[in-house]
């Protein structure tokens, strides 16, 4: 039995795909489609007619006459309750029915199910595509052209979290928006903030043209918002979650600002740049040397750092590497802005992709430290070349010159012995003394020596020593030999050197006691004793008016006992003062020589080397001391 | 050769060591005119006039030592054959090279004992004075 008149109409009306459900004014079921009961779940009467008089419809807000007014085409979001009581909310065209005499009659098409799935017309027939959707973690919506939703699956419900009921069929995309902001989904922005409104603009404005947005939400989430336009003017949403994606961006771009304050931590100078000598990458310190900053040096080319002199050199140098020859190392002495110098140490590398060439890295290391130790220790190894060197002459020296007091003793010895066997007595004394004096003459060469090897072997002190110090105490050790001959001192300016005092204090006993010791035999001992600069380094001048030194036997007069003069009784000595001298000055990397050109007497002239402790801030020429 | 003494020319700076040489050949029986220089310029200047049958040179002077002056002596025509016999206190093979490199007849060692100078004297004198030929 149906309540449609015509047959047709009425086979029509059943086997429509669509559930259409008629009621009357009061709601109350009249009539429904096959497809009507499978939705509401109706038991069919005996009779063929389903659910008759029952209400399977929630009275919506406004009266149905009124909601057919709208028109066929448009939908509602109706309620529906099932036999069983569970209820569900479907869009329906609210259609009115030519009325007859029992009242106005409506029919429901139902178009889609709202509420707990994705549900399409094509849904209520095949269940596959609600079913595949529901599937897929992304969220996926298709707005129409006036934002309303048309349809949705599970993740785009899900993501709006507590704002999930607002997600119907129908609802506005602001209105979701709006829910989502209520319910706290956008993370830091809050509903009554003064951005909010800013904030939902943007989001619809986005949906509109297409423009995806990435934005923190509520579980310490992040979500990629997208729209596509389809070719019948609807927009498709897509709810992405991108919070793995955002992580790792988060986390490479930690460790990019971990590895640029590493770069600009490191004490080397580094820079990237491309073949065409383009600037891509400098840290502070590279930059510094330069007087920049980093940000201002990006993008610069890399001769503009260079002298224009050695623009040429710099372009071939660079032209010059290959995949074989990748690397090349230089020490050069940079300028620094402020006008100091360093010396760099820097190795050019060529960064190569295959065959291709990629970047040149430039690492700069400061090696003035390093270039000031290596040239330290080359000059502690010459001295020690050197003192290998006058040990070996030394030696030689040693046991040629004990020799003769030796022969002395012993044939002297031998004399004696022979003379008493002959019974010859005149010559006895004589020989005795000799023995004693040969004796004696090898102590004092060998305690000559014995201070030679202690002090020209030591290990040399460096400190700031003032020469006019070192003269003072040098003549107070010589005092008695002043006063014995009745010597005129005259000193004038002297500078500081970089020396051991002790060591300095006996070279100037040295040379001072022999300008004393060498005077004209009669007069007094007159020496002058002075500085003189020179273009690089300082003389020591120790100069007298005494004999002087025969100009064939200058090259000789500095061998270890070399002595000039036989007669021991009016120069005393074991010719070693000179000898010591010149260790002494040879261990402070200064040169000592007798000006052959200087009369009468003899000068001695020591020249220290260039240091920063010879300057001073006041210049010493112009230091007068009594 | 003649009844003539002959002339030997010590060169020696050490007194001492020139006085251990006359002893010693004080006693070979042989008549030695036996002069000492202790200085090399002076035994040059006295060479360059005076003729010396033999001379005996130390190595280790003051001022000029004993192979230059011996060098210097082989360019005189007075002295370039005169017997020339070092008598040094160095065993060195370099200075001994040196020597005979710069003229030298004979190079001896000074000893340290009378037997030794002793030694000496008797065989300097057997082949210089009794068996060489000199022109």
């Amino acid at each position: 039995m149906g309540f449609v008149q015509s047959d047709l109409a009425a086979s029509l009306c059943q086997s429509l795909p669509f559930p259409v459900l008629v009621v009357d004014s009061d709601c109350r079921t009249r009539d429904a489609n096959e497809a009507a009961s499978r939705a509401l779940k109706l038991v069919r009467s005996e009779d063929g007619g389903s659910g008759g008089g029952e209400r399977h419809v929630l009275p919506p807000d406004r009266p149905l006459a009124e909601l057919a007014a709208f028109g066929s085409h448009l939908t509602q979001v109706l309620g529906f309750r099932r036999p069983d009581g569970s209820t569900f909310e479907a869009t329906a065209h609210v259609i009115a029915l030519t009325p007859d005499a029992t009242g106005p009659y409506f029919a429901l098409v139902l178009r889609s199910i709202v509420g707990g799935g994705s549900h399409t017309e094509e849904v209520l027939l095949g269940e596959r595509i609600s079913a595949a959707l529901d599937t897929i973690p992304e969220g996926f919506a298709i707005f129409d052209p006036e934002e309303r939703l048309v349809m949705f699956n599970k993740a785009f419900r899900d993501r709006c979290g507590a704002a999930a009921s607002a997600v119907r069929v129908g609802v506005t995309l602001e209105r979701i928006v709006r829910a989502n902001l209520e319910a706290g989904v956008y993370d830091g922005i809050a509903p009554d903030a003064p951005g909010a409104d800013v904030w939902v603009a943007a989001r619809l404005a986005d949906h509109r043209h297409g423009t995806p947005a990435v934005f923190a939400v509520a579980g310490g989430r992040w979500m990629r918002a997208e729209s596509h336009m389809t070719a019948a003017g609807d927009i498709v949403a897509l709810w992405l979650d991108v919070s793995d994606i955002k992580r790792a961006e988060l986390a490479l771009e930690a460790k990019r600002r971990e590895y640029l304050s590493l770069l600009q931590n490191l004490p080397d100078m580094i820079c990237r740049f491309t073949p065409d000598r383009i600037i891509r990458f400098c840290n502070d310190k590279y930059a510094a040397l330069y007087g920049r900053t980093s940000e201002a040096m990006i993008g610069t080319d890399i001769l503009n750092l260079v002298p224009p002199e050695f623009h040429e050199r710099t372009i071939d140098s660079l032209a010059a590497f290959s995949r074989e020859t990748p690397t090349n190392a230089r020490d050069i002495l940079q300028k620094l802005p402020d006008g100091s110098e360093i010396w760099v140490q820097w190795d050019v590398t060529a960064v190569f992709a295959g065959d291709r060439l990629m970047d040149f890295l430039v690492v700069g290391r400061d090696v003035t430290d390093a270039k000031a130790q290596r040239q330290r220790l080359a000059e502690q190894r010459e001295e020690l070349e050197r003192k290998n060197l006058a040990l070996d002459q030394f030696t030689a020296t040693v046991s040629h010159d004990l020799k003769a007091p030796l022969r002395h003793l012993s044939m002297f010895a031998d004399m004696l012995i022979e003379d008493i066997e002959r019974q010859r007595t005149d010559e006895l004394a004589q020989y005795a003394e000799h023995i004693r004096q040969s004796s004696q003459r090898m102590r004092r060469l060998v305690d000559s020596l014995l201070d030679y090897a202690q002090i020209a072997y030591q290990i040399v002190g460096r400190r700031r020593v003032d020469l006019r110090e070192v003269v003072d105490e040098a003549l107070l050790l010589l005092e008695s030999h002043v006063l014995e001959n009745d010597a005129e001192i005259e000193i004038g300016p002297l500078p500081a050197v970089s020396g051991d005092p002790d060591l300095l204090v006996r070279l100037a006993q040295n040379l001072i006691g022999n300008a004393l010791k060498y005077h004209v035999p009669g007069e007094r001992a007159r020496v002058r004793i002075y500085g003189r600069k020179r273009e690089s380094g300082v003389d020591f001048v120790v100069e007298d008016s005494g004999i002087g030194i025969d100009p064939r036997r200058a090259a000789r007069i500095f061998d270890v006992f070399q002595r000039l003069h036989r007669d021991e009784s009016t120069y005393k000595g074991t010719g070693i003062g000179l000898a010591l001298a010149k260790r002494i000055v040879e261990s402070h990397n200064a040169v000592i020589a007798l000006d052959t050109d200087y009369r009468p007497g003899a000068r001695f002239v020591v020249t220290f080397p260039e240091t920063s402790e010879n300057e001073e801030a006041q210049p010493w020429e112009m230091r007068q001391r009594s | 050769m003649g009844d003539a003494p002959k002339k030997l020319m010590v060169v020696d700076d050490d007194a001492a060591d020139a006085r251990f040489v006359l002893r010693a050949f004080s006693e070979t029986g042989r008549r030695l005119d036996i002069t000492h220089v202790n200085d090399a310029e002076a035994a040059s200047d006295r060479l360059a006039n005076e003729e010396f049958d033999y001379i005996l040179l130390d190595i280790n002077m003051p001022g000029t030592n004993g192979v230059d002056l011996l060098r210097r002596l082989r360019t005189r025509s007075l002295t370039a054959l005169t017997p020339v016999i070092m008598l040094s206190s160095s065993a060195s093979i370099a200075d001994v090279e040196r020597a005979y490199e710069s003229g030298a007849n004979a190079y001896a060692v000074k000893p340290s004992s009378l037997s030794g100078y002793r030694e000496f004297a008797e065989g300097f004198t057997r082949f210089w004075v009794d068996v060489a030929l000199t022109p």
